[in-house]
């Protein structure tokens, strides 16, 4: 869990559990805040980062056999782009199908599936390739706001 | 126990004291919620102002804490922080829950 200052690229190593996916999560935010990101929009970044780790910690890899995974994050004032990658089981590509969150029924509430549903709707970019029996997705955070109040 | 309770006229209020829910305590706080609503009867009204983030897990915890109540009984969500606000909103969970900006708010409104 060592930051790479030379690119201002805070790079980690986690071990695939719900509380080190926390604690990654809590670290992340921390060097994204660093840049200046609006508080409303580091609130997205931090749930997508919170999803997209829980998917690996709960659907990727065992939970007996929890593996590794790397994501590193880099942050300008005007883009967050992350990059996750683990060995786990390969990602449904019914996950990244943009669809339409259906109105819950009341009778039958869903108590799961909120995550991609979540990934996709707050991040602008989500790319995903299985490569080398290895997941990589990429993660993109426009900030248009940053520039707004810095043209006035 | 990341939860208390207290009995207020006809409801019981459950106040959350850690500042998430998340997927790592999602388990935990369903059964939590089991225990504090078990002896009661009637609304309950969970106080979310402490808690500053919620994964999809730790919202799917809170469903299944509703699914789990007895027929009839209903639970009221207070005190939603923005970013806990923004993943109900998203995820149209809004429409399922009575959402109160404060606890005050939840109690001197009688809900259905």
């Amino acid at each position: 869990m060592e930051p790479d200052h030379a690119t201002d690229r805070l790079r980690l190593s986690v071990i695939a559990t719900p509380l080190a996916a926390r604690q990654a999560v809590s670290d992340l935010c921390s060097h994204v805040a660093k840049s200046g990101v609006a508080p409303a929009r580091m609130e997205d970044i931090r749930i997508v980062l919170a999803e997209v780790l829980n998917n690996i910690v709960e659907h990727a890899y065992r939970p007996r056999a929890p593996g590794r995974i790397r994501v590193s994050v880099a942050a300008t004032p005007e883009l967050v782009e992350i990059e996750l990658s683990d060995f786990g089981t390969p990602l449904p590509t019914r996950s990244l199908s943009a669809r339409t969150l259906p109105p819950p029924n009341p009778d039958d509430l869903p108590e799961g599936g909120f995550g991609w549903h979540l990934i996709r709707t707050l991040a602008d970019q989500v790319a995903y390739e299985r490569r080398a029996g290895c997941n990589h997705l990429s993660l993109r955070f426009e900030l248009p706001e940053h520039n707004a109040s810095v043209s006035q | 126990m990341s939860l208390s309770s207290r009995v207020a006229g006809d409801a019981r209020i459950i106040t959350v004291s850690a500042d998430r829910i998340d997927a790592a305590m999602a388990i935990q706080f369903k059964e939590d919620m089991r225990t504090q609503t078990a002896d009661s009867t009637g609304r309950v009204i969970l106080d979310l102002s402490r808690v500053e983030f919620i994964d999809s897990s730790g919202l799917g915890a809170i469903v299944a804490s509703m699914k789990q109540l007895d027929d009839g009984r209903k639970l009221d969500l207070a005190g939603l922080t923005p970013i806990v606000e923004k993943v109900f909103r998203l995820t149209r969970m809004d429409t399922i829950f009575n959402l109160f900006p404060t606890l005050d708010a939840a109690l001197s409104t009688e809900t259905r």
